[in-house]
């Protein structure tokens, strides 16, 4: 038991009894309770001791790297705070004060820079926007490229250029990238140029063709992009799309080419004209006053007054080209729309002009029309009466022997005419300035003939405002084929509209001569029209006036023809031809109207008249006329 | 209400400690004893055959208390006549530490709510998350009923506990015992009186109630170290360093102790969560502070009883200030007579782990370590 008991209180036995040995057995458990206590508390001491001791180097510990961590947290903010100070001013001075900032103004400072730092990046991004959308409004392209010459900006113009879709297409690329080699490599000399030089170039002219083919136009210019260090850095390029300029500028001097060109040939035109008029009227004058002469031969009058004839017919044919061109150019000249049969046009023509082929001992033949009833279409058959006429006369002017051959085929949706003949032939250099305006005045070819030159010119602005192409194939020498197509319009109705323009064979016979009223208050008119018809009237009578018609047809009930004026004092024709057809059904009423105005036949016809004829009156188609209807 | 108590021992089996005349009256028998013991069926009938009609619980302990005496190796038997609150009695098996919640919700479940004044419950002293457990209880009872108890015990040893309900006592049970009446009062308090030391430590690993690290250090290292020449006694000698845990949002905190140690993974098991992240300080033991703590938890007991005597005190105690106050641990006991009175039979146990409100009139009961807990019952 006393190895067992509590150190301390085995002294403290040992010394209050001398031994621990024989205490007696009452006493023996109470002594071991205290034994157990004393190692208790002992044993607990010794546990406090212990954990205060690790305790306390714990909280030493914890108190060095308290310590360390406040150290390197100061260190941090001492550091943070000279890089605000360099950053903000304000604090750099508060430094110098040799004041400690505190953390409180470290934050408020930190706080400040970033809200400038926020300001100066929305500013930036501000600006960037400006910036950004500027370039994209420039019309021109623009881009930037670094020393490599790669894109590093693109505005639109500039992507459409190198045929990208978007900017992402062309950053990073180069001009050999984007263009043809021979392009590309002119451009990046110009690029080394203004990179080794730092001098920019400007406006220089150049050419690009883009992937679509079309060829551009171009105003270049590149200048150095500098750094803020004044390091080149790359080139900043403008191009500006000169194409449309070019083109313009191309047109004005095409224009102006042509303008000097028109005024040249106008004054040749004028001075040609001059010339035109002046000899068939010094033709007129000169043998009208040696008409005066009194001892003139009966055959030498004859011959005068044919030469005065001649020289009229001249300037007339003159003048109604120069009306006619007046007119298609001041756009007064008009599409009249009929149905009718171009068969019988062309026999027309035929007819019309086989007399004078024959007397220039040439041969005129139809080679071709069209099948009944396909002839019948809708055109301005006037028009296609001026331009047949135009060119047989042509073919028979400038044909001196052989054969002109006319005719008219369908082909496709067209109608095809020819007039084709074996005279002089053009030059092929010539063959397309024929049908160009007052050209003949041009010529100073010698086998020029007579005339203004604008025949052919009025013929194809017929023949276009018909919605037609006129074309010539010719040799020189051997003869010329002028073949024009207009549309093929078939007619709605077949009618025999044009018959009254087929003049029958043969002459009146005695027995059947005519009855004539000439309503004219022209005394010149009236003469020559007395004069035409003189052949066919056993009794002509004259009117001045609408009136005096209407009286004198009133009291002569067998007139068989009236050739009624339409401009006339007090009633005009059409009002007088109205009123005899009051009491007169079955007169023959002949219009004459004036030139060629649109919707004269109508007006006429609807007043009543059977026909009508443009003046000036040509013999022979009065003559055709007067036999239609008394043959 | 009446009560009425003896002591088995082997040596001396049952002694009165009264008069011993409630037999068919009594309805409940509180039976705290040790483990190898209760776990004889004999003693259990001889109880119940002294009173047939009574519902026998209880629990295995670290040390039976019995008026101001602590027994070890006996089994305390407290007969109690309720003159005007009846008990019923909910048992839920423990299937695994991780349905600790759940167990707690399904006891609640099982007790109806219709003039219920208190829960008591008794567990497994092991297998259990006391802190799951309460918290489980509270998610049902909504903060309505005052839940008070404790965890079984068996010594020191950490190896078995048991619970007794009318049959010899078996481990992984709980117990809960619903008082129901509108005359009884229930007064309770709880109070530890241990002392933080030393450094803030941060729980840096741990897992429900298993705690692997402190400050990125394995726990039990730092146990070790403190516990020198006693480490040898793990994990029973950790229970002189419990921690204290300061519940995150709020002011405050909870004691927890070990309840075993993992020498593998250096991890030590807590009877209640040690959440990561929270922070804890070790605790000690003041001879005086435990003492005060005792009175502590006695003088909230009598706050809640609003200043009456109670008839009936059911202590209980960590095993961990018994451990520290050895000879001394009785002291405790006595300053709780010396507030509740003289009228108050008491009884109780040294346990694993407690169970009471914070505060008097609180009903959110919380699991505790190392305090004195004490359930007052007084019937008007």
């Amino acid at each position: 038991m006393e190895t067992n008991l509590n150190k301390l209180l085995a002294r403290q036995l040992k010394r209050h009894f001398g031994t621990t040995g024989d205490l007696p057995e009452a006493i023996k458990g109470i002594i071991k309770d205290i034994s157990d206590t004393y190692d208790s508390f002992e044993d607990d001491a010794q546990m406090l001791q212990n954990s205060i001791e690790i305790s306390s180097q714990e909280l030493r510990d914890a108190f060095q790297k308290h310590k360390q961590d406040a150290e390197a947290q100061k260190e941090t903010i001492n550091k943070i705070k000279e890089a605000i100070s360099a950053l903000d001013p304000s604090l750099r001075n508060a430094k110098n004060e040799d004041k400690p900032s505190s953390s409180s103004n470290l934050f408020d400072s930190l706080i400040k820079l970033i809200a400038e730092r926020n300001r100066a990046e929305e500013t930036l991004n501000n600006q960037r926007m400006l910036f950004r959308t500027i370039i994209d409004l420039i019309p021109d392209a623009v881009y930037v490229k670094d020393l490599m010459g790669r894109k590093t900006l693109a505005n639109p113009k500039e992507v459409q250029f190198t045929g990208g879709s978007s900017e992402a297409d062309i950053i990073g690329k180069t001009d050999f990238d984007l263009h043809p080699n021979h392009a590309a490599l002119r451009s990046s000399i110009e690029d080394q140029q203004v990179i080794a030089t730092g001098t920019p170039i400007l406006d220089v002219d150049g050419t690009l063709t883009d992937r679509d083919g079309k060829l551009h136009w171009l105003q270049v210019s590149k200048v150095p992009l500098f750094d803020m260090h004044g390091k080149i850095t790359g080139i900043v390029g403008v191009t500006h799309d000169i194409t449309e300029r070019k083109l313009v500028e191309h047109e004005l001097l095409k224009a102006k080419v042509k303008a000097e060109e028109s005024d040249r040939l106008k004054s040749a035109f004028l001075a040609n004209m001059s010339h035109e008029i002046r000899t068939p009227m010094n033709g007129i004058l000169g043998f009208a006053a040696l008409l005066k002469e009194p001892k003139l031969s009966g055959e030498e009058q004859q011959e005068f007054i044919r030469i005065i004839e001649k020289s009229g017919i001249r300037m007339l044919n003159i003048i109604n080209d120069i009306i006619d061109i007046s007119k298609i150019e001041s756009g007064q000249m008009e599409v009249s729309l009929t149905e009718g049969d171009v068969n019988e046009q062309i026999r027309y023509i035929y007819s019309f002009f086989k007399p004078e082929a024959e007397n220039k001992g040439l041969q005129l033949y139809i080679t071709n029309m069209l099948p009944y009833p396909g002839s019948f279409i809708r055109t301005d058959h006037e028009k296609i009466y001026a331009i047949l006429t135009n060119l047989v006369k042509n073919a028979i002017k400038y044909t001196y022997e052989g054969s002109i051959e006319v005719g008219c085929e369908k082909k496709g949706g067209c109608l095809e005419f020819i007039v084709k003949d074996t005279g002089i032939g053009i030059d092929k250099m010539r063959q397309e300035e024929i049908f160009e305006r007052f050209m003949q005045a041009e010529i100073s070819n010698k086998q020029a003939v007579e005339g203004a030159g604008l025949g052919l010119s009025i013929t194809k602005a017929y023949v276009e405002m018909l919605e037609g192409k006129i074309r010539v194939e010719s040799e020189a020498g051997k003869g010329s084929a002028f073949i024009f197509t207009i549309p093929y319009k078939p007619a709605t109705e077949v009618k025999n509209v044009y018959l009254d323009h087929f003049p029958e064979e043969g002459e009146l016979s005695r027995d059947k001569k005519l009855k004539i009223l000439i309503v004219e208050d022209d005394e010149a008119s009236e003469l020559y029209l007395t004069r035409a018809v003189r052949t066919y009237g056993k009794e002509i009578l004259k009117a001045r006036t609408g009136t005096q018609a209407v009286t004198v047809c009133l009291n002569t009930p067998d007139i068989d023809l009236v050739l009624m004026d339409i401009r006339l004092p007090e009633m005009s024709g059409y009002e007088a031809t109205r009123k005899i057809r009051d009491f007169n059904r079955n007169v023959i009423i002949i219009a004459q109207t004036a030139y060629g105005l649109s919707g004269d036949r109508e007006k006429a016809i609807g007043a009543g008249c059977n026909d009508y004829i443009s003046k000036p009156i040509e013999n022979d188609v009065l003559t055709s006329k007067i036999l239609k209807y008394f043959s | 209400m009446k009560t009425e108590q003896s002591v088995f021992s082997e040596s001396g089996g049952w002694v009165n400690r009264n008069e011993n005349n409630l037999g068919n009256l009594a309805q409940l028998v509180l039976l705290f004893g040790n483990k190898d013991l209760l776990k004889k069926q004999q003693h259990i009938n001889t109880v119940k055959e002294r009173y047939p009609l009574a519902q026998v619980v209880g629990c295995s302990t670290s040390g039976e208390i019995c008026q101001e005496e602590i027994f070890n190796n006996n089994i305390i038997s407290t007969a109690v006549w309720f003159e005007k609150t009846s008990v019923i009695i909910a048992e839920e098996p423990i299937g695994s530490m991780e349905n600790s919640f759940t167990i707690g919700e399904k006891l609640a479940d099982r007790l109806d709510r219709e003039k219920l004044a208190h829960i008591m419950i008794f567990s497994d002293g092991l297998n259990i998350n006391g802190s799951e457990l309460t918290k489980g209880l509270n998610s049902r009872l909504g903060d309505r009923i005052p839940v008070t108890g404790g965890l079984a015990g068996d010594q020191a040893n950490f190896t078995e506990t048991l619970i007794v309900h009318n049959r010899a006592g078996e481990k992984n049970l709980v117990l809960a015992i619903g008082f129901y009446g509108e005359n009884l009062l229930v007064g309770y308090g709880s109070m530890g009186g241990w002392d933080s030391f030393g450094v803030d430590r941060e729980v840096t690993r741990s897992n429900g109630s298993i705690l692997y690290e402190l400050d990125g250090h394995p726990a039990l290292e730092l146990y070790k170290r403190y516990l020198g020449k006693h480490a040898s006694d793990l994990p029973a000698s950790a229970l002189l360093f419990p921690l204290n845990l300061r519940l995150k949002n709020s002011e405050t905190s909870v004691v927890r102790t070990v309840l075993s140690v993992n020498e593998s993974d250096g991890s030590m098991i807590f009877a209640g969560d040690i959440p990561q992240g929270e922070i804890v300080r070790l605790m000690k033991a003041n001879f005086d502070r435990l003492i005060d703590g005792a009175d502590g938890a006695a003088e909230m007991t009598m706050t809640s009883l609003r200043n009456a005597n109670p008839d009936l005190a059911i202590l209980i105690s960590c095993v961990g200030r018994k451990l520290v106050l050895k000879l001394r641990a009785e002291e405790e006991i006595e300053r709780v007579r010396e507030v509740l009175g003289n009228r108050a039979a008491m009884t109780g146990f040294y346990s694993y782990g407690e169970i009471c409100p914070l505060k008097p009139f609180d009903n959110h009961c919380e699991l505790h370590n190392q305090t004195m807990t004490i359930t007052a019952f007084k019937e008007i």
